[in-house]
């Protein structure tokens, strides 16, 4: 089988270029090791950067957030909620910093408005008392998750071969070329070898790895961060402190929760990625000064992910968000390629950088189409669905057209209106959908398609739902749920008090008691 | 603050749920869907509208719920933030349109209260039912409270109580009418209540001293004044608990019923197993979902029937009236179950 270009790795860098190259009409495969946006790509707030963020430090990386949100407004209009953002001046932060502040949304052409104290806190009531004046700016949540699922979709249906939960075991190179590429895949335990043109490694926190790999180096610096998810929405807006870039800033609304970050530690191995206590404190305090509500708000789960970041400019905070592709040739190299860097919102400029080199190789001149063609069509009404219009909004939110096949099998069936997860408005018939395709495996799989589990009580019913639906796939249900329960355990462990330590008793008691499954610590280990 | 954060998914609400027995869990979702998980989708949660007014605010989930969540609340709550955009249930329009028009919840075919000036201490607060639709069960009542020895008045231009907007989350036209309300009955001592909706809006939205005449007759007057006709023929009762009584004003009232029946002469309760569970009339759900709440009446008559019972008797008009509406056994108010059964002047 003759394949243009291999891709490793399969979060939204890897997922753009993968769509990229097959709307250029290449022949694409695209191999990633777990599942579809398990790294940084599904570890972050949820935050399409306006831009604003970044304008004082690094103008470059702001001009082109500023560029690329409207884009993704455009092309990824299913997987955003526009909500819009504030940058807010608390008392005692530096007033200087309001000024440059100002001056860098102008340089940057990143839109932001001056608003008076009174103005935000007519905007966003909840804001804490304390805040001198703020401006709005373009900020929008997105969920990753989907993100990266529609890409993959469009690439597919481009004809580009997409496996998740395959990882790559060897390359073979002779002389200053990759000849062979062997994967394989853990659903069969198949070893398959393919010959690919060219050989992109989008492997993100695992980058250094696979390069290594090929023989070759990339220079990348890791860093951790945690994040903390809070339930319910006290602000319907992005809500970001005005002084510079630090930890925990950031409240994002997302979906039924809000997100706090970030956190950021660097780290040499990305599996050692962990959430401290001091994390959550840390995180708290902070995000409490800008939302004095937030010290009532039950913590949900927080997580931890590894930003892969480029090493040239110092380290973690500090270090530009802006990413970097290396050819390799010093590496003695002509046909592999790594792109490291960068972040959610520009993946698709990235993409696009790398597939025009890649193009070029090919001998391809079609230009690049990512950034006009809709990822998903506007347009589909599913209010005929006889569904409850709750969970009809959250498929058109989820999923934007409805994937292929649903409607046809939701109308009139019950388990299209029988909710299997109540905290995010999950149907029965969603999770029966996704869990007879072939990507999905286990319940994760399962939970990143239709977010069935991500609500605060951490799958207490919708875990039962979702092992229905997957029946025997992915070998003994029993070590399934083990696994999944596992996650989920990591996640809560750092936040166990209050309501979610109640919450914890009685999901342990019930799946423990009812059903038999140990989700207790010595299992996770 | 109804606390929707301390939900834990345990489904207890949703179990215990009448309207979800009812029509199931496709249909309406259940308080924890209206009240915990709707409000966390921020904006959108605007397409809960849709069933927001399913439920007839019987307080079952309160009293099921192990984390003490004002569940009812969080739902009013959830009405009253969706109220100003929502286009409303005929029967609702119907309703607003009543208020707007006459200051009652239904259109009024009577005049009801003479005194302007107060000579009694005790007003007596008919309500729109009673005072419209279920006239027997205001007069009645006046009788037994007479009968008790209590002096008690009917006041005029008393309007609706304002419980039926408190439901539908009207709170400007609510606000309105409770102010006309107030004026009158500030300058009384006590007031009494036949409906147990009036009696919880005047307690609580109102801060009256009010009691509704169950709890009346037996803690304030006691019934020793009443004479009851020896020998009437036996009946077989089944009592249902009205919810805005037996958990709105409080659980005492059941004692306070059972009391009150034990006193006339007569009756044999049959015991049917679901009398706190709700006909289906409150929370704007009568008005807005006939239907629904018809088919929630059905199955209480149809219990009461299968267990041998000849009457129902509910200490709420609008229960009683619900109940009516079924036609399969005979409703009588509770005054109206008692004065059938009172001794009249010379007779022995």
């Amino acid at each position: 089988m003759r394949i243009d270009v291999l891709i490793i790795g399969g979060g939204t860098t890897g997922a753009g270029i993968a769509r990229d190259m097959a709307m250029r009409g290449a022949s694409v495969m695209l191999l990633e090791k777990g599942d579809f946006s398990g790294g940084a790509s599904g570890g972050n707030h949820g935050l399409l950067h306006s831009g604003a963020r970044y304008v004082v430090r690094d103008q470059e990386s702001a001009r082109e957030c500023a560029q690329e949100c409207e884009v993704l407004r455009n092309i990824a209009w299913h997987c955003i909620e526009d909500l819009g953002g504030l940058f807010i001046r608390l008392k005692n932060d530096d007033g200087n910093y309001v000024d440059r502040f100002e001056a860098g949304c102008h340089d940057s052409s990143v839109p932001a408005e001056r608003l008076t104290r009174k103005e935000v806190l007519e905007f966003e009531p909840m804001l804490s008392a304390q805040v001198e004046e703020g401006f709005q700016v373009r900020d929008a949540s997105i969920d990753p998750f989907q993100l990266v699922l529609a890409n993959i979709q469009s690439a597919r249906a481009l004809g580009a071969i997409v496996h998740n939960h395959s990882p790559v075991i060897e390359m073979v190179r002779e002389e200053e070329r990759i000849v062979e590429v062997r994967f394989k895949d853990r659903r069969n335990g198949q070893i398959s070898t393919i010959k690919p043109e060219l050989v992109v490694n989008a492997a993100g926190a695992w980058s250094d790895e696979v390069a290594k790999m090929a023989g070759c180096h990339v220079d990348l610096s890791k860093d951790c961060g945690a994040l903390l998810v809070m339930s319910g929405r006290l602000v319907n807006t992005l809500v970001n402190r005005l002084r510079p870039p630090s930890d925990g800033d950031i409240v994002v609304p997302n979906r039924t929760s809000m997100v706090i970050g970030t956190t950021s530690r660097s780290i040499q191995d990305p599996r050692s990625a962990k959430v401290g206590d001091d994390d959550v404190k840390l995180l708290m305090r902070e995000a409490v000064q800008m939302v004095p509500k937030l010290a009532e708000c039950r913590p949900i789960r927080a997580y931890a992910s590894v930003r892969p970041l480029v090493r040239n400019q110092g380290e973690s905070r500090r270090a530009s968000r802006s990413y970097q592709i290396y050819e390799h040739t010093d590496d003695g190299l002509d046909n592999f390629f790594s792109i490291v860097g960068g972040k959610l919102t520009t993946y698709r400029s990235m993409a696009e950088h790398l597939s025009d080199l890649l193009a070029g190789e090919l001998g391809t001149t079609d230009p690049c189409r990512t950034a006009v063609e809709p990822l998903v069509e506007r347009g589909e009404d599913i209010s005929d669905l006889g569904l409850q219009a709750l969970p009809t909004l959250q498929l058109q939110r989820r999923y934007g057209q409805l994937p292929e096949g649903m409607r046809e099998r939701a109308m009139g069936t019950t388990s299209a209106r029988s909710i299997a997860c109540s905290c995010e408005q999950v149907t029965r018939f969603e999770l029966d959908h996704f869990a007879v395709k072939e990507d999905v495996i286990d319940l994760s799989d399962l939970m990143r398609r239709t977010r069935a589990g991500m609500g605060y009580c951490q799958g207490t019913g919708c875990s039962i739902a979702m092992l229905s639906a997957l029946g025997n796939k992915g070998g003994s249900p029993r070590e399934a749920m083990s696994r999944f329960l596992c996650d989920r355990h990591r996640g809560i462990a750092p936040v166990l008090q209050g309501d979610q330590l109640r919450q914890e008793m009685f999901r342990a008691d019930l799946l423990k008691g009812v059903y038999g499954f140990s989700i207790g610590e010595e299992r996770c280990r | 603050m109804p606390g929707t954060d301390r939900c834990l998914k345990c489904s207890s609400c949703v179990r215990a749920c009448p309207v979800v027995a009812e029509i199931g869990e496709m249909t309406f979702p259940g308080p924890r869907t209206v009240a915990v998980d709707a409000p966390r989708f921020g904006p959108s949660r605007v397409a809960i509208a849709e069933v927001a007014w399913l439920c007839s605010m019987c307080e079952r989930c309160l009293e099921a719920c192990p984390s003490r969540i004002g569940l009812p609340k969080a739902m009013l709550d959830m009405r009253a933030s969706l109220f100003p955009n929502v286009r409303v249930r005929p029967g609702h329009e119907r309703l607003l349109g009543n208020i707007d028009l006459y200051g009652l919840s239904i259109e009024p075919v009577r005049k009801v209260g003479g005194e302007t000036m107060p000579k009694a201490k005790i007003a007596y607060f008919p309500g729109c039912i009673a005072s419209q639709r279920e006239v027997e069960t205001m007069e009645c009542s006046l009788g037994l409270l007479k009968a008790a020895g209590a002096e008690v008045e009917v006041p005029s231009g008393l309007v609706c109580c304002g419980s039926p907007l408190v439901k539908l989350g009207d709170e400007r036209r609510c606000e309105r009418l409770m102010d006309a309300n107030l004026k009158i009955l500030e300058r009384y001592d006590q007031v009494v209540t036949s409906c147990p909706g009036c009696t919880v809006q005047l307690v609580e939205g109102y801060g009256l001293e009010a009691l509704h005449i169950t709890e009346f007759l037996t803690e304030v007057t006691g019934t020793k004044g009443m004479r009851f006709r020896p020998g009437s023929e036996n009946i077989r009762l089944a009592v249902h608990h009205a919810c805005h009584l037996s958990r709105g004003v409080g659980p005492h009232t059941k004692e306070r019923t059972y009391e009150l029946l034990s006193e006339v002469p007569g009756i044999e309760l049959v015991s049917t197993g679901d009398e706190t569970v709700c006909c289906g009339a409150g929370g704007s759900l009568l008005s807005g979902y006939p239907d629904v709440a018809g088919r929630m009446a059905a199955r209480k008559v149809d219990s009461a029937i299968f267990c041998g019972a000849k009457i129902i008797t509910a200490a709420c008009p609008f229960c009683a009236m619900n109940l009516r509406r079924t036609g399969g056994i005979e409703v009588m108010e509770l005054t109206q179950l008692i004065s059938s059964r009172l001794r009249f002047p010379g007779q022995h």
